[in-house]
Formats: C-alpha cells, structure tokens, sequence
C-alpha cells in the first residue's frame, strides 16, 4: 500500500531578517492550506536547537514523512535540516528547503506584500517538490589515507608538517626546485621582527627528512580525476638534471659553468650559474642544471659540471617524470605572486635605478642577500639615507592593478622602516599613504614603534616622481592631505610598496582541481564563514595566500586549520558519497551511448553492440545530470532531481498568474550561489522571479522549458556557470548547445527564441545577476498575452516535444 | 575567412565574429550588452 504523504512545513522568522521584509504569518497561513501539508508553523530561528527540536517533535507527532523548511539558502543550512530530520529518524532526502531569505526577504526589502506573495510561491514550489522526494540511500566510499599537498610555500609545509605528524602519508608538490615560497626571500617577520629563514629553514628541512612525506619539487600537477576520499592525481617531475638523492651540494658544478644569469632568488642583484642550488637553504639540498641557459651537454661546447662531479649524479639527458599519486583528499597552497609595477610607469620603476620594489628591498637589507645586509642603494652602491616608501601600488585601484587591500604592505613597510632604522638610526624615512591598517596583534604596537622612532608618515600619494639626472636621487612630489600643502621630497633611494596578486597558474589549476575563483581571482571558499579553508569541491581544501592575501601567520593558522578539515576524512574508513546520483532504467535504455558520451566523468558505460543498457559507475558519477537531459528515451534519471520533481515545481510555480512569473533555472554552484550573494549583499531587484535549483545547468531538459511555456510562462532563464568554469567540467557545453537547439525550434514553432535566456553567472557575480533579473523584467513586460496565448496553443497540439 | 554571425537574444544587436580557429567553446558575450543570450545565425560569406 502506497504511504500517504504527509507534510510538514517550517517558516523561519530568522530574527527580523525574514520577518521583517515577509509577512511570516501569512506565508505560514498559505503552507497550511496546501494539499498534503498536515502541519505548518512558524519558528523564530528554525537553525536553532529549539528550532530542530521542534521538528523532530513535529515528525514524530503527526508522523511527518517530508519537510520543508522555509528559511534561508539550502548551501547554507540544507545539511543541518538533513542532519535534524535522520535524528528523528527521516530519510535525509526527504528533505526540501525554501529559500526565503537570500531569494526573497533580503532581496525585496522594501516592498512587504510582493516579497509575501513571493515567499508563498516558494514555500508552494518547495512543497510540490517534497511531494514527489524519495528516500535515497547513501552509499559509502573507502578513503586513501593520504593528502596531496600543492606548493611548498610556509602554508604548505605546515600542512604537510601537521598531517604528516598526525600519521597521514603526503605528497609535498612544489613548482620550483626547492620549497620555501615567497617567506624564504625575505629577510626579518613582522610583528616579532625575527629572522625569517631562521624561522622557515628548520620547517623545511622537518618537511623534507619526514618519513610520511614525499617531497616533489620542480613539479607540476597535470591531471586530477576521482572524487573525495579517492582522487588520483598526475604530476610531471620536470627533470632536474641533478640526482637529488645523491647530490651533496658540494657546489663544483657551479664552480666550473661558464654560464652566468641573473639570479632570480636575489630579485636580479646578483647572478647565478646554470648549475646552482637555489638558496643556501634550500630543500632539498641539491643542485639544478638550469637548461634554459646551460651551454648543453656537447663535449665540445661544454659538459664542465658532469666532468667536476665526484658523485656523477648529473645526467643532462634527464628526461622529464610522470608520477601517479592517489590520495584521500587535496589542500591547496600555491601562494601568490607580488604586483609587478612595470605597467605603472608613473612611478618610474622601469627608468629610475634607484627606484625598487619592496621584494627587491628585501634582498637589500638581507644579510643572506646581494650585499650581506649592507643596505645600498643600486645606481651607486652608496647608503641611502633619505628613503621613501609608496604605499598601495598596485592595490586598491579600479584602473591599473587590483581592487582590494593587499593585507600585508602596510606592516611590511613599517617594518622595513624599522629595520633601516637599525642599521642606520640617521636616517630619514618618509612613508606616503592612503591609510595605514595595522589590524593585528602587535602591529599597532609596531606602527607606534616606528613613529616614535622618527619615520615620517604622509597622507598622500605622490604625483610626479622624477630623477635627478646629476645625482641619480628620486624627486617626489606629493599632495599632503594632512597640511593640504605640495610637497616636494628630494630622496635617494624611493621603494615601492607592491601589493600580492593570484599566482599567475592558479587559473590553470582551479581547471584541474575544478574549483571557483573570486572577482579577485583568488579561490573561493564553499561558505566565507562557516568553511572558510573548504573548496566547493568535496575534499578540496586550502591555506594561506591562494585564498587571499595574508601574512604568515594567518598561512600557518589556516594552514592547520585545512589539516583538521582534512584530517576527519582521511581519519574515516569510509565516507558517505552524496546521494545525488543517475540511474539507469534498463527497460527504457536503448543502449545509444548518448549519456556515456556526455559524461564528463566517464561514469557510465554502454555496450552498444551488446545492447545490454548503460550502467552507472555509481562512486565516479557526480550527479550533474547531464545524461538525465540529453536522455531520448528518458531511461536517465537523477535521484533528488528527477523529472517528475522539477516539472512539478514548474507547474506549482506558474499556478497563478503565470504571464508575471520568468522560471528561472539556476544551477547551484555558481548562479544560485551568486543569488546568494546577491540576497546577502542586499541588493534589491523585481520580485517576478521564480527560482528552480538545479545542481548543473546541463540537467534543465528540453521539456522543462516546453513545460513553462506551455503553462503560460512569458520568459525562460537557464542559468549556470561561464563556460571553462562549469562544475562538473564540461556538462554545461551541453546547456549552450541545448539553447541553440531549442532557439531554432522556437523559431521554426513561431515562438520568439528571445524568450529563452541564457546567461554564465559566477558565484562572484552577485551585482550582475542582480542586473540580469532587472533587464529580464523588462524582457517580460515586453511578451504580449497574445504571444504566450500563441505559445501555449501551439505546444498543446505537439505531443511528445512537450509531453512534461 | 567567413565571419559568424550572431545575435543577442537580449538586447537585439546583431554582429559578426570570426570563428575560433581552435574550435574550443567559450562564453558567447554581446559585445553590447554583455549578455550570453547569443545566437548564432547562419554563417556568412
């Protein structure tokens, strides 16, 4: 006997940020009256632990067997509701939530009975959705007990260092030829002023003689396939030249290279040979043969390094490494690059000697550094004593450079000052700014410090910079908005304060690793909050300046943080896999090999000649739904987005007044996630809008959008990630040539193809998304009646194209 | 070469593009209105 469904329906007040746009009351009034719906109340916070113990006392006494929860965004709470409703002995997926917050009360602030009537269609559609929700059963994966760790920076050691310690095996993959990162290159920490090889060199050396890690330099990754608990990684070793495991850095490879180049850990001051070990510290502790600029290995011409190894570990017919790894989970700490001023020539950096970068300031004043610590200024070679530093170059600009704060410049100047005030207490040190933010613990002490120790602070930027040709000084002229007087500084030696940026390859990798960016181009977080070190990505994590820029202690402390993160999976024997899944039913399959085909994953597979019908891999299969679409024989379905369940939210969401509604699809990574920014922002736009959630925009299937039209929707948005961003690889190519298709068919059907949008909206875009659902508004008062009259009459008469 | 036509399903602007030599799909974007509602129209000569 068929079990009869009963409902039961929770609006959230959440404090006044439902209650104060929506009229709660009355949303929790229209779910009591649906069909199905046995029970509907109203809590002030639904999250909370009286909250969930309101449903699990409500499941148990009106023996509820689907719940809606009305509340905020299911990426925020979807798992805590799921979590509640299992304790009370529910199916997990007999969950569905109604987003009411982010899509609805933050969204129309200002307008109560539109944000109302909306807040009750999307209670409505949730309901219609919870109806027809099955209890899925998870399945469990087994986990490979042990962790990729990407770049070998300060975050990155301290995360192989951490997970090694707590017994986990780990693949330390660096770029370069040692590790160390940016932190290697300078010369003392702020706020504590310590040295900061003294600090880092030990760690590296820990991470590269600790028997659970496996230390990768000069690498790259190149392939990731799998999921969480079971990725299998590709890495090409580039070749050194150098065996590293016999090399004793004895140094008489480089002795005797004839070659000499400029060498990049010294920012330029000093040159290198071909063969040269990195920095004195480096780990490991071997030499690399640079073959870009080694004379090759033709006796004739050269061979001098293979000839004065003792060890013979030189081989310079070192052919690149392919090595396979498979690991549990993956952290991600590639660091960032620092702005490069040469675009900004303003500042003069291209033409004036005397003008550096802070990174080159560095190596200045290091004692590992080009001059032994002896701060010299270039042109001369002379001491500097009048220094200027410019603030923000390249941050917190809309033009040239990038919008945001780069964190950490404002302390490191202030720290440079106070180191040339060690070494030369005479001289005079002028800092122009914006602001100085000195947020942390010690740093404002530090700032204190360094006034006191006479270096002149000055609120303004400069507006010209020029050199004195005679003299080789910097002239600066600046506007001080303290005293509101032009000033004019007369300097020997001007450093520019350079902010960090992405890491020039983070794009590429984002792709392996199948990961979001920001607008900043720095990866995103799966909630800014709540999973500030978690990717999107089941298993994905990061640390340090690959999120956004940070100093050293916040790497290390985030660092640790995706260790623990990282640690409850690979700690598990097993993990539960996401019950989203295809399935397929054999009865309908007629073995085409279409769905095989567009799986990005390779997760099903058909024997066509055989006919024997598609089999899901079930652990490899992600669930985008991209098979389930291009299915013709609709033998596809994905669990917790079938069919039945979406055409019933469309059917729900256009019951009333269907000519003012524009369906919209919104895949869940990136457009609802920008949806969510949106509502979180506060950003206000019209309230026609009604929102289907969909986990790829690939899953929209043809008859949805016949369904909408057909039931009198003016307007169609299929919404998903940009193209190369797509979630699940490439599913959403299949949305692009989907809405072509569909396009041609509008038009040959005489429906106006304009009334199908598509648009690629990251999870970043939340004032573009925004912007979109104002000009679809516009779009939708432009559809006349008679055209949706047309559209429903002739999809009528088809049968089959629009049987949904 | 023969150029790709288009139109934004949007905005209405029509244009031509010529067409990646890689063939690699990208985000279609009106150059008018930023919209990815592009259609592409029947190649032209």
């Amino acid at each position: 006997m068929e079990e009869e469904t009963r409902i039961g329906v929770f609006v959230c007040d959440c404090g006044m940020n439902i209650a104060g746009s929506v009229d709660c009351e009355a949303v929790k009034d229209a779910a009591a009256g649906i069909p199905g719906v046995v029970v509907a109340m109203r809590n002030k916070y639904t999250c909370s632990d009286p909250g969930q113990e309101e449903i699990k006392r409500n499941i148990k006494e009106h023996k509820l067997n689907r719940i809606v929860v009305a509340s905020c965004s299911p990426r925020m709470h979807e798992s805590t509701f799921r979590k509640c409703i299992s304790q009370a002995g529910l199916n997990p997926y007999l969950l569905e939530m109604a987003n009411i917050r982010e899509h609805c009360s933050w969204v129309h602030l200002h307008d109560k009975p539109a944000a109302t009537a909306k807040a009750s269609d999307i209670v409505k559609i949730a309901v219609a959705k919870a109806r027809l929700l099955q209890p899925i059963l998870e399945t469990y994966i087994p986990v490979t007990d042990a962790a990729l760790v990407i770049g070998g920076g300060v975050a990155g050691i301290q995360a192989a260092l951490d997970l090694a310690d707590a017994g986990h095996k780990v693949y330390l993959v660096e770029k370069q030829p040692s590790i160390g990162g940016i932190m290697a290159r300078l010369d003392k920490t702020f706020p504590t002023m310590d040295c900061s090889i003294c600090v880092l060199g030990p760690k590296m050396m820990d991470a590269g003689k600790h028997p659970n890690i496996e230390l990768i330099a000069n690498s790259d990754i190149v392939r990731v396939s799998g999921y969480i608990g079971n990725y299998t990684v590709e890495i090409n070793k580039r070749a050194r030249h150098v065996d590293e495991t016999e090399c004793n850095s004895c140094g008489k490879c480089a002795e005797v290279c004839p070659v000499i180049v400029p060498d990049e850990f010294q920012q330029g001051f000093s040159s290198r040979r071909a063969a040269y070990i990195p920095f004195p510290q480096a780990v490991p502790p071997a030499y690399v043969i640079d073959m870009k600029n080694c004379l090759g290995n033709n006796p004739i011409r050269c061979n001098k390094c293979v000839e004065a190894c003792e060890k013979k570990c030189i081989d310079l017919h070192m052919a690149d490494q392919n090595i396979e790894v498979k690991v549990g989970t993956i952290i991600v700490c590639t660091g960032m690059d620092v702005y490069d001023p040469t675009a900004l020539d303003e500042y003069g950096y291209t033409r004036y000697e005397n003008v550096i970068t802070t990174m080159e300031f560095e190596r200045l004043i290091c004692g590992g550094g080009p001059t032994e610590g002896q701060l010299l200024r270039p042109s001369d070679r002379q001491v500097p004593h009048r220094i200027g530093f410019v603030q923000c170059v390249g941050s917190r600009t809309a033009n040239r450079g990038n919008p945001y704060c780069s964190n950490v410049c404002c302390m490191n100047t202030i720290k440079d000052s106070l180191l040339i005030k060690e070494h030369h207490p005479d001289s005079e040190i002028y800092v122009f700014y914006m602001d100085i933010r000195a947020y942390g613990k010690g740093f404002e002490d530090l700032y204190r410090r360094s006034k006191e120790e006479g270096v002149h602070f000055v609120r303004g930027f400069p507006g010209e910079i020029k050199e004195d040709p005679a003299t080789r000084n910097v002239k600066v002229r600046v506007e001080n908005t303290t005293t509101c007087l032009v000033e004019e500084y007369d300097l020997d030696m001007l450093v520019l304060s350079v902010g960090l940026e992405p890491e020039s390859e983070l794009k590429k990798l984002t792709n392996l690793l199948n990961v979001s960016l920001t607008s900043d181009g720095f990866l995103m977080e799966a909630h800014p909050k709540l999973r500030p070190v978690d990717a999107p990505t089941p298993g994905i994590f990061f640390a340090g300046s690959v999120e956004s820029p940070k100093d050293i202690k916040d790497s290390v402390t985030q660092a640790s943080a995706a260790v623990s993160r990282s640690s409850i999976i690979l700690n598990s024997d097993v993990i539960h896999a996401d019950g989203v899944k295809a399935v397929v039913d054999n009865e309908k399959c007629t073995s085409c090999g279409v769905c095989a085909r567009i799986c990005p994953y390779n997760a099903i597979e058909v024997d066509i000649k055989a006919k024997s019908g598609a089999r899901v891999i079930t652990a490899a299969c992600a669930g985008c739904g991209a098979c389930s679409a291009e299915c013709r024989f609709d033998a596809v379905a994905i669990r917790h987005f079938e069919d039945e369940q979406i055409l019933s939210q469309i059917s729900s969401a256009l019951a009333d007044n269907p000519q003012d509604k524009i369906v919209t699809f919104l895949c869940n990574w990136c457009s609802y996630a920008a949806s969510d920014v949106a509502g979180i922002s506060r950003m206000q736009y019209p309230a026609n809008n009604r929102f289907i959630r969909v986990m790829c925009s690939a899953r929209v299937h043809e008859k949805f959008i016949w369904h909408a039209f057909k039931l009198g929707a003016p307007l169609v948005l299929l919404s998903g990630c940009h193209i190369g961003d797509c979630h699940y690889i490439t599913a959403n190519h299949n949305t692009q040539k989907r809405a072509d298709k569909m396009w041609d068919t509008m038009e040959r059907l005489g429906i106006r193809p304009e009334r199908l949008q598509l648009e690629w909206i990251s999870a970043a875009e939340g004032p573009r998304f925004v912007h979109i659902m104002q000009e679809l508004e516009k779009l939708r008062q432009a559809v006349t009646p008679e055209e949706i009259e047309y559209a429903k009459k002739i999809l009528s008469e088809l049968k089959g194209k629009n049987d949904g | 070469m023969a150029k790709d036509a288009f139109k934004c399903l949007r905005c209405g602007n029509t244009y031509e593009q010529e067409p990646d030599p890689k063939q690699d799909m990208k985000d279609r974007v009106c150059p008018r209105c930023k919209s990815n509602s592009v259609r592409r129209l029947k190649p032209r000569e």
